[in-house]
Protein backbone atom coordinates (compact mmCIF):
# COMPACT_ATOMS: atom_id res chain seq x y z
CA UNK A 1 0.00 0.00 0.00
CA UNK A 2 2.95 2.08 0.94
CA UNK A 3 4.15 2.32 -2.65
CA UNK A 4 0.82 2.97 -3.78
CA UNK A 5 0.75 6.45 -1.80
CA UNK A 6 3.82 7.47 -3.28
CA UNK A 7 2.87 6.51 -6.82
CA UNK A 8 -0.64 8.83 -6.25
CA UNK A 9 1.62 11.65 -4.50
CA UNK A 10 4.38 11.67 -6.81
CA UNK A 11 0.88 11.00 -9.75
CA UNK A 12 -0.97 14.25 -8.45
CA UNK A 13 2.49 16.46 -7.77
CA UNK A 14 2.82 15.86 -11.78
CA UNK A 15 -0.68 16.69 -12.16
CA UNK A 16 -0.40 20.19 -10.44
CA UNK A 17 2.44 20.96 -11.89
CA UNK A 18 0.23 20.64 -15.44
CA UNK A 19 -2.31 22.52 -14.20
CA UNK A 20 -0.14 25.23 -12.95
CA UNK A 21 1.34 25.38 -16.65
CA UNK A 22 -1.90 24.73 -18.77
CA UNK A 23 -3.08 27.68 -16.49
CA UNK A 24 -1.10 30.05 -18.84
CA UNK A 25 -2.68 28.55 -22.13
CA UNK A 26 -5.44 30.62 -22.92
CA UNK A 27 -5.36 29.69 -26.93
CA UNK A 28 -6.39 26.33 -26.77
CA UNK A 29 -10.32 27.34 -26.81
CA UNK A 30 -11.09 26.05 -30.32
CA UNK A 31 -9.58 22.47 -29.27
CA UNK A 32 -12.55 20.08 -30.86
CA UNK A 33 -13.07 16.94 -29.25
CA UNK A 34 -13.85 16.24 -25.50
CA UNK A 35 -12.72 13.32 -23.58
CA UNK A 36 -14.88 12.12 -20.15
CA UNK A 37 -13.94 9.91 -17.81
CA UNK A 38 -15.77 6.57 -17.66
CA UNK A 39 -15.86 4.20 -15.14
CA UNK A 40 -12.78 4.06 -12.85
CA UNK A 41 -11.92 0.31 -12.59
CA UNK A 42 -8.94 0.86 -9.81
CA UNK A 43 -6.30 -1.99 -10.18
CA UNK A 44 -7.03 -3.61 -13.06
CA UNK A 45 -4.21 -2.46 -15.36
CA UNK A 46 -3.40 -4.53 -18.79
CA UNK A 47 -1.47 -3.48 -21.82
CA UNK A 48 -1.64 -5.41 -25.29
CA UNK A 49 -5.01 -6.45 -24.62
CA UNK A 50 -7.32 -8.15 -28.10
CA UNK A 51 -10.25 -6.01 -27.73
CA UNK A 52 -13.60 -6.32 -30.02
CA UNK A 53 -17.26 -4.25 -29.61
CA UNK A 54 -20.44 -6.49 -30.05
CA UNK A 55 -23.67 -4.32 -29.90
CA UNK A 56 -23.05 -2.50 -26.76
CA UNK A 57 -20.72 -4.16 -25.37
CA UNK A 58 -16.90 -3.99 -25.50
CA UNK A 59 -14.31 -6.86 -24.60
CA UNK A 60 -11.15 -7.23 -23.02
CA UNK A 61 -9.35 -10.69 -23.93
CA UNK A 62 -5.92 -11.04 -22.33
CA UNK A 63 -3.19 -9.08 -22.16
CA UNK A 64 0.05 -8.19 -19.68
CA UNK A 65 -0.18 -6.38 -16.57
CA UNK A 66 3.59 -6.56 -16.06
CA UNK A 67 4.32 -9.49 -14.62
CA UNK A 68 1.68 -11.89 -15.83
CA UNK A 69 -0.11 -12.67 -19.16
CA UNK A 70 -3.71 -13.09 -18.69
CA UNK A 71 -5.94 -14.90 -19.83
CA UNK A 72 -9.14 -13.03 -18.07
CA UNK A 73 -11.69 -11.50 -20.02
CA UNK A 74 -14.07 -8.81 -18.63
CA UNK A 75 -16.59 -6.75 -21.04
CA UNK A 76 -17.83 -3.35 -20.91
CA UNK A 77 -21.27 -2.25 -20.96
CA UNK A 78 -21.19 0.84 -22.58
CA UNK A 79 -24.93 1.77 -21.97
CA UNK A 80 -24.87 0.79 -18.04
CA UNK A 81 -20.86 2.18 -17.90
CA UNK A 82 -20.25 -1.29 -15.51
CA UNK A 83 -17.97 -4.17 -16.26
CA UNK A 84 -18.36 -7.51 -15.85
CA UNK A 85 -16.14 -10.75 -15.73
CA UNK A 86 -16.71 -13.45 -18.45
CA UNK A 87 -15.89 -16.79 -19.02
CA UNK A 88 -11.97 -17.17 -19.21
CA UNK A 89 -9.95 -17.40 -22.66
CA UNK A 90 -9.65 -20.73 -23.30
CA UNK A 91 -6.06 -20.47 -25.38
CA UNK A 92 -2.72 -20.21 -23.52
CA UNK A 93 -2.63 -16.58 -21.56
CA UNK A 94 -0.46 -14.40 -24.35
CA UNK A 95 -0.57 -10.03 -25.09
CA UNK A 96 -0.32 -8.81 -28.63
CA UNK A 97 -3.57 -11.18 -29.90
CA UNK A 98 -5.64 -9.90 -32.32
CA UNK A 99 -9.54 -9.74 -32.40
CA UNK A 100 -12.25 -9.78 -35.13
CA UNK A 101 -15.79 -9.96 -35.40
CA UNK A 102 -18.50 -11.75 -36.77
CA UNK A 103 -21.73 -13.05 -37.00
CA UNK A 104 -22.29 -11.76 -33.79
CA UNK A 105 -19.12 -13.54 -32.46
CA UNK A 106 -15.67 -12.03 -31.54
CA UNK A 107 -12.78 -14.27 -32.46
CA UNK A 108 -9.34 -13.93 -30.98
CA UNK A 109 -5.84 -15.31 -31.54
CA UNK A 110 -2.39 -15.13 -32.11
CA UNK A 111 -0.58 -13.12 -30.26
CA UNK A 112 2.30 -14.27 -27.79
CA UNK A 113 2.90 -16.25 -24.20
CA UNK A 114 6.09 -14.58 -23.13
CA UNK A 115 8.10 -17.00 -25.18
CA UNK A 116 6.34 -18.00 -28.33
CA UNK A 117 4.61 -16.52 -31.25
CA UNK A 118 1.17 -18.29 -31.37
CA UNK A 119 -1.30 -19.43 -33.95
CA UNK A 120 -4.84 -20.75 -32.10
CA UNK A 121 -8.05 -18.76 -32.23
CA UNK A 122 -10.73 -19.20 -30.81
CA UNK A 123 -14.46 -17.77 -31.16
CA UNK A 124 -16.48 -16.34 -28.04
CA UNK A 125 -19.98 -16.94 -28.32
CA UNK A 126 -21.85 -13.62 -25.51
CA UNK A 127 -25.04 -15.52 -25.81
CA UNK A 128 -23.76 -18.69 -23.90
CA UNK A 129 -20.56 -16.88 -22.63
CA UNK A 130 -18.65 -19.68 -23.85
CA UNK A 131 -15.38 -20.02 -25.90
CA UNK A 132 -14.70 -22.30 -28.86
CA UNK A 133 -11.32 -23.37 -30.48
CA UNK A 134 -11.42 -22.76 -34.41
CA UNK A 135 -8.78 -23.41 -36.95
CA UNK A 136 -5.37 -22.75 -36.54
CA UNK A 137 -4.05 -19.74 -38.57
CA UNK A 138 -2.25 -21.92 -40.96
CA UNK A 139 0.99 -19.75 -41.77
CA UNK A 140 3.85 -18.60 -39.59
CA UNK A 141 2.29 -17.74 -36.00
CA UNK A 142 2.86 -14.27 -35.15
CA UNK A 143 2.24 -11.58 -32.78
CA UNK A 144 1.57 -7.98 -33.12
CA UNK A 145 -0.50 -8.51 -35.86
CA UNK A 146 -4.06 -7.02 -37.82
CA UNK A 147 -7.19 -8.14 -37.69
CA UNK A 148 -10.28 -6.54 -39.09
CA UNK A 149 -13.99 -7.81 -39.93
CA UNK A 150 -16.23 -7.42 -42.81
CA UNK A 151 -19.64 -9.31 -44.21
CA UNK A 152 -19.18 -11.79 -41.62
CA UNK A 153 -15.69 -12.37 -43.09
CA UNK A 154 -12.06 -11.96 -40.75
CA UNK A 155 -9.15 -10.62 -42.18
CA UNK A 156 -5.53 -11.05 -40.36
CA UNK A 157 -2.26 -10.23 -41.42
CA UNK A 158 1.07 -8.26 -41.20
CA UNK A 159 2.51 -8.71 -37.58
CA UNK A 160 5.82 -9.91 -36.30
CA UNK A 161 6.71 -14.03 -36.36
CA UNK A 162 9.48 -13.85 -33.88
CA UNK A 163 11.99 -13.89 -36.74
CA UNK A 164 10.52 -11.26 -39.57
CA UNK A 165 8.05 -8.36 -39.91
CA UNK A 166 5.20 -9.45 -42.24
CA UNK A 167 2.89 -8.36 -45.14
CA UNK A 168 0.90 -10.60 -45.77
CA UNK A 169 -2.69 -10.82 -45.42
CA UNK A 170 -5.88 -13.71 -44.79
CA UNK A 171 -9.51 -14.16 -44.64
CA UNK A 172 -11.24 -16.10 -42.48
CA UNK A 173 -14.70 -17.72 -42.85
CA UNK A 174 -16.45 -18.74 -39.66
CA UNK A 175 -19.12 -20.78 -42.11
CA UNK A 176 -16.38 -22.84 -43.54
CA UNK A 177 -13.73 -22.21 -40.78
CA UNK A 178 -11.04 -21.99 -43.37
CA UNK A 179 -8.14 -19.62 -43.47
CA UNK A 180 -6.95 -18.64 -47.32
CA UNK A 181 -4.61 -16.80 -48.39
CA UNK A 182 -5.08 -12.74 -49.61
CA UNK A 183 -3.23 -11.20 -52.75
CA UNK A 184 -2.81 -7.66 -53.73
CA UNK A 185 -1.85 -5.92 -50.77
CA UNK A 186 1.37 -3.58 -51.88
CA UNK A 187 2.22 -1.87 -48.91
CA UNK A 188 5.04 -3.08 -46.84
CA UNK A 189 5.80 -5.67 -43.82
CA UNK A 190 4.82 -4.18 -40.43
CA UNK A 191 3.90 -5.13 -36.69
CA UNK A 192 1.42 -2.90 -34.68
CA UNK A 193 -0.61 -1.49 -37.39
CA UNK A 194 -3.79 -0.04 -36.98
CA UNK A 195 -7.62 -0.29 -38.89
CA UNK A 196 -10.85 1.39 -38.22
CA UNK A 197 -14.04 1.03 -40.63
CA UNK A 198 -15.61 3.64 -41.87
CA UNK A 199 -19.30 2.77 -43.93
CA UNK A 200 -18.61 -0.38 -44.94
CA UNK A 201 -14.96 0.17 -46.06
CA UNK A 202 -11.79 -0.54 -43.99
CA UNK A 203 -8.71 2.22 -43.52
CA UNK A 204 -5.34 0.87 -42.57
CA UNK A 205 -1.78 2.27 -41.44
CA UNK A 206 0.51 3.18 -39.16
CA UNK A 207 2.40 0.05 -37.50
CA UNK A 208 6.83 -0.28 -37.68
CA UNK A 209 9.40 -2.17 -39.11
CA UNK A 210 12.95 -2.52 -38.41
CA UNK A 211 12.74 0.76 -36.31
CA UNK A 212 10.50 2.65 -39.39
CA UNK A 213 7.31 4.42 -38.92
CA UNK A 214 5.28 3.22 -42.00
CA UNK A 215 3.68 6.08 -43.50
CA UNK A 216 1.71 4.46 -46.27
CA UNK A 217 -2.41 4.05 -45.86
CA UNK A 218 -4.51 1.40 -47.51
CA UNK A 219 -8.22 1.00 -47.74
CA UNK A 220 -9.88 -1.93 -48.30
CA UNK A 221 -13.24 -2.64 -49.97
CA UNK A 222 -14.28 -6.03 -48.47
CA UNK A 223 -16.51 -6.42 -51.93
CA UNK A 224 -13.83 -6.93 -54.37
CA UNK A 225 -11.34 -7.89 -51.76
CA UNK A 226 -9.30 -5.21 -52.97
CA UNK A 227 -6.56 -2.62 -51.12
CA UNK A 228 -6.10 0.88 -52.78
CA UNK A 229 -3.54 3.13 -51.34
CA UNK A 230 -4.47 6.80 -50.09
CA UNK A 231 -2.69 9.56 -49.61
CA UNK A 232 0.76 9.21 -47.06
CA UNK A 233 0.35 9.74 -43.59
CA UNK A 234 3.09 12.56 -43.92
CA UNK A 235 1.61 14.56 -46.87
CA UNK A 236 1.27 17.59 -45.05
CA UNK A 237 4.47 19.26 -42.91
CA UNK A 238 2.05 19.08 -40.04
CA UNK A 239 0.76 15.54 -40.09
CA UNK A 240 2.08 13.86 -36.67
CA UNK A 241 0.16 10.31 -37.31
CA UNK A 242 2.80 7.89 -38.36
CA UNK A 243 3.17 6.01 -35.34
CA UNK A 244 2.74 2.06 -34.37
CA UNK A 245 0.80 0.20 -31.36
CA UNK A 246 -1.89 2.76 -31.43
CA UNK A 247 -5.94 1.90 -31.85
CA UNK A 248 -8.30 2.66 -34.50
CA UNK A 249 -11.90 3.24 -34.49
CA UNK A 250 -14.96 4.44 -36.61
CA UNK A 251 -17.15 6.69 -35.31
CA UNK A 252 -19.79 7.90 -37.34
CA UNK A 253 -18.59 9.04 -40.71
CA UNK A 254 -15.16 9.41 -39.92
CA UNK A 255 -12.35 7.03 -38.36
CA UNK A 256 -9.90 7.68 -35.97
CA UNK A 257 -6.73 6.87 -34.75
CA UNK A 258 -5.66 7.63 -31.39
CA UNK A 259 -2.55 7.18 -29.29
CA UNK A 260 0.42 5.14 -29.34
CA UNK A 261 4.22 5.18 -29.72
CA UNK A 262 6.92 6.33 -32.27
CA UNK A 263 9.61 6.64 -29.79
CA UNK A 264 7.67 7.47 -27.19
CA UNK A 265 3.96 7.57 -25.87
CA UNK A 266 1.58 9.47 -27.44
CA UNK A 267 -1.49 10.92 -26.54
CA UNK A 268 -2.59 12.83 -30.28
CA UNK A 269 -5.98 11.81 -32.14
CA UNK A 270 -6.22 11.95 -35.87
CA UNK A 271 -9.34 12.03 -37.65
CA UNK A 272 -10.09 10.94 -41.25
CA UNK A 273 -12.50 12.18 -43.37
CA UNK A 274 -12.89 9.83 -45.94
CA UNK A 275 -14.73 11.62 -48.45
CA UNK A 276 -11.69 14.27 -48.82
CA UNK A 277 -9.01 11.42 -48.01
CA UNK A 278 -7.41 14.03 -45.48
CA UNK A 279 -6.90 14.71 -41.91
CA UNK A 280 -7.35 16.56 -39.17
CA UNK A 281 -5.66 16.80 -35.43
CA UNK A 282 -8.02 16.56 -32.66
CA UNK A 283 -7.89 17.24 -28.74
CA UNK A 284 -5.03 14.95 -27.02
CA UNK A 285 -6.61 11.96 -25.57
CA UNK A 286 -7.34 13.42 -22.12
CA UNK A 287 -5.79 10.61 -19.79
CA UNK A 288 -1.86 9.43 -19.51
CA UNK A 289 -0.16 9.11 -22.88
CA UNK A 290 -0.53 5.79 -24.00
CA UNK A 291 0.36 2.29 -26.34
CA UNK A 292 -0.77 -1.06 -26.18
CA UNK A 293 -4.55 0.50 -25.53
CA UNK A 294 -8.25 -0.74 -26.13
CA UNK A 295 -10.87 0.88 -27.86
CA UNK A 296 -14.69 0.15 -28.13
CA UNK A 297 -17.10 1.58 -30.73
CA UNK A 298 -20.26 0.62 -31.61
CA UNK A 299 -20.20 3.30 -34.74
CA UNK A 300 -21.54 5.94 -32.74
CA UNK A 301 -19.59 6.46 -29.74
CA UNK A 302 -16.50 5.62 -28.71
CA UNK A 303 -14.10 4.82 -25.50
CA UNK A 304 -10.43 4.50 -24.68
CA UNK A 305 -8.80 3.00 -21.97
CA UNK A 306 -5.98 0.76 -20.33
CA UNK A 307 -2.76 0.25 -22.50
CA UNK A 308 0.65 1.53 -20.49
CA UNK A 309 3.39 4.66 -20.56
CA UNK A 310 6.49 3.18 -20.13
CA UNK A 311 6.57 0.38 -18.12
CA UNK A 312 3.42 1.95 -16.17
CA UNK A 313 0.42 -0.15 -16.97
CA UNK A 314 -3.23 1.78 -17.13
CA UNK A 315 -6.42 1.11 -15.66
CA UNK A 316 -8.32 3.80 -17.39
CA UNK A 317 -11.32 4.23 -19.53
CA UNK A 318 -12.52 7.45 -21.17
CA UNK A 319 -15.19 8.25 -23.76
CA UNK A 320 -14.86 10.65 -26.63
CA UNK A 321 -16.87 13.11 -27.78
CA UNK A 322 -15.65 13.94 -31.35
CA UNK A 323 -17.50 17.05 -31.85
CA UNK A 324 -17.77 18.75 -28.37
CA UNK A 325 -14.71 21.47 -27.19
CA UNK A 326 -12.36 20.36 -24.82
CA UNK A 327 -13.43 20.68 -21.02
CA UNK A 328 -11.01 19.51 -18.63
CA UNK A 329 -13.48 19.50 -15.88
CA UNK A 330 -14.93 16.04 -16.90
CA UNK B 1 12.56 34.32 -4.32
CA UNK B 2 13.95 30.75 -3.11
CA UNK B 3 11.54 30.93 -0.10
CA UNK B 4 8.61 31.12 -2.24
CA UNK B 5 9.47 28.31 -4.28
CA UNK B 6 10.47 26.49 -1.60
CA UNK B 7 7.19 26.81 0.34
CA UNK B 8 5.12 26.64 -3.13
CA UNK B 9 6.60 23.47 -3.30
CA UNK B 10 5.45 22.64 0.21
CA UNK B 11 1.99 23.67 -0.56
CA UNK B 12 1.65 21.35 -3.42
CA UNK B 13 3.19 18.39 -1.64
CA UNK B 14 0.51 18.73 1.38
CA UNK B 15 -2.10 19.29 -1.19
CA UNK B 16 -1.26 16.23 -3.08
CA UNK B 17 -0.15 14.23 0.17
CA UNK B 18 -4.40 14.99 1.43
CA UNK B 19 -5.86 14.46 -2.07
CA UNK B 20 -3.71 11.20 -2.16
CA UNK B 21 -5.11 9.93 1.35
CA UNK B 22 -8.57 10.95 0.47
CA UNK B 23 -8.32 8.70 -3.02
CA UNK B 24 -7.13 5.94 -0.53
CA UNK B 25 -9.90 6.46 1.58
CA UNK B 26 -12.34 6.80 -1.42
CA UNK B 27 -11.09 3.12 -2.58
CA UNK B 28 -12.67 1.82 0.65
CA UNK B 29 -16.06 2.50 -0.39
CA UNK B 30 -16.93 -0.45 -2.51
CA UNK B 31 -20.15 -2.12 -1.51
CA UNK B 32 -21.08 -5.57 -2.66
CA UNK B 33 -25.45 -6.23 -2.82
CA UNK B 34 -25.60 -9.66 -3.75
CA UNK B 35 -28.76 -9.72 -6.03
CA UNK B 36 -31.13 -12.67 -6.80
CA UNK B 37 -32.04 -14.07 -10.39
CA UNK B 38 -34.47 -16.88 -11.96
CA UNK B 39 -31.73 -19.45 -11.33
CA UNK B 40 -29.36 -18.17 -8.44
CA UNK B 41 -27.41 -15.53 -7.03
CA UNK B 42 -25.28 -12.83 -8.48
CA UNK B 43 -23.31 -9.71 -6.90
CA UNK B 44 -23.14 -6.17 -8.18
CA UNK B 45 -20.16 -4.22 -6.57
CA UNK B 46 -21.03 -0.34 -5.98
CA UNK B 47 -17.90 2.27 -5.95
CA UNK B 48 -20.30 4.67 -3.73
CA UNK B 49 -23.46 5.70 -6.03
CA UNK B 50 -21.74 4.26 -9.34
CA UNK B 51 -22.20 0.14 -10.26
CA UNK B 52 -18.85 -0.85 -11.06
CA UNK B 53 -18.87 -4.71 -11.37
CA UNK B 54 -22.08 -6.25 -12.59
CA UNK B 55 -21.65 -10.09 -12.24
CA UNK B 56 -24.75 -12.07 -12.71
CA UNK B 57 -23.30 -15.35 -13.22
CA UNK B 58 -19.73 -17.06 -11.77
CA UNK B 59 -16.61 -15.71 -12.96
CA UNK B 60 -14.09 -16.83 -15.55
CA UNK B 61 -16.42 -19.81 -15.65
CA UNK B 62 -17.76 -21.10 -19.30
CA UNK B 63 -21.79 -20.80 -19.45
CA UNK B 64 -23.79 -18.19 -17.73
CA UNK B 65 -23.74 -20.16 -14.42
CA UNK B 66 -25.47 -18.25 -11.20
CA UNK B 67 -24.01 -18.65 -7.85
CA UNK B 68 -26.16 -21.32 -6.25
CA UNK B 69 -27.11 -19.64 -3.12
CA UNK B 70 -26.32 -16.15 -1.84
CA UNK B 71 -23.28 -16.71 0.51
CA UNK B 72 -21.27 -18.06 -2.45
CA UNK B 73 -22.32 -14.72 -4.09
CA UNK B 74 -21.00 -12.78 -1.10
CA UNK B 75 -17.70 -14.67 -1.08
CA UNK B 76 -16.66 -13.69 -4.19
CA UNK B 77 -17.97 -10.74 -4.10
CA UNK B 78 -16.01 -10.05 -0.76
CA UNK B 79 -13.10 -10.92 -2.42
CA UNK B 80 -13.45 -8.72 -5.48
CA UNK B 81 -13.57 -6.01 -3.48
CA UNK B 82 -10.79 -7.29 -1.09
CA UNK B 83 -8.52 -7.28 -4.53
CA UNK B 84 -9.91 -3.63 -5.50
CA UNK B 85 -9.33 -1.94 -2.52
CA UNK B 86 -5.82 -3.70 -1.85
CA UNK B 87 -4.99 -2.52 -5.46
CA UNK B 88 -4.66 -5.49 -6.98
CA UNK B 89 -6.31 -7.03 -10.30
CA UNK B 90 -10.03 -7.70 -9.46
CA UNK B 91 -10.25 -10.52 -11.68
CA UNK B 92 -11.43 -13.85 -9.73
CA UNK B 93 -9.06 -16.73 -10.74
CA UNK B 94 -9.87 -20.91 -11.23
CA UNK B 95 -7.78 -21.36 -7.89
CA UNK B 96 -9.86 -18.95 -5.93
CA UNK B 97 -12.99 -20.85 -6.87
CA UNK B 98 -11.90 -23.87 -6.13
CA UNK B 99 -10.35 -22.51 -2.76
CA UNK B 100 -13.47 -20.91 -1.79
CA UNK B 101 -15.29 -24.18 -2.74
CA UNK B 102 -17.65 -22.44 -4.86
CA UNK B 103 -20.23 -24.89 -6.70
CA UNK B 104 -19.40 -24.62 -10.47
CA UNK B 105 -22.14 -26.51 -11.98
Amino acid sequence: MAKLYHLRIVFIMVISMSLLTACNNDDDDDEIGNWVDRSVFDGSPRSSAAYFTLDNIGYIVAGYDGDDYLNSVWSYDIEGNFWSQKADFPGVARSSAVAFTAANKGYVGSGYDGLDELADFYSYDPTSNSWSQIANFPENPRRSALAFSANDIGYFGTGFDGENDRKDFWKYNPATDTWTALVGFGGNKRRDATSFTVNGTVYMGTGVSNGVYLTDFWSFDPATESWTQLTDLDEEDDYAITRSNAVGFGLNDYGYIACGTSSGSISSVWEYHPSTDDWEVKTNFEGTSRQDAVAFSNGVRAFIGLGRSGSLYLDDLDEFFAFEEYDDED
Amino acid sequence: MMLIVLLTGIFIFLIAYSVSLWKVNDLQTFEVKTVQLPQGFGYHIYKGEALLVKQEFIPGVAGNIPFKNEIEAQIIGDLVVSKLVEGNLPTVNHSDLIGLKITLK
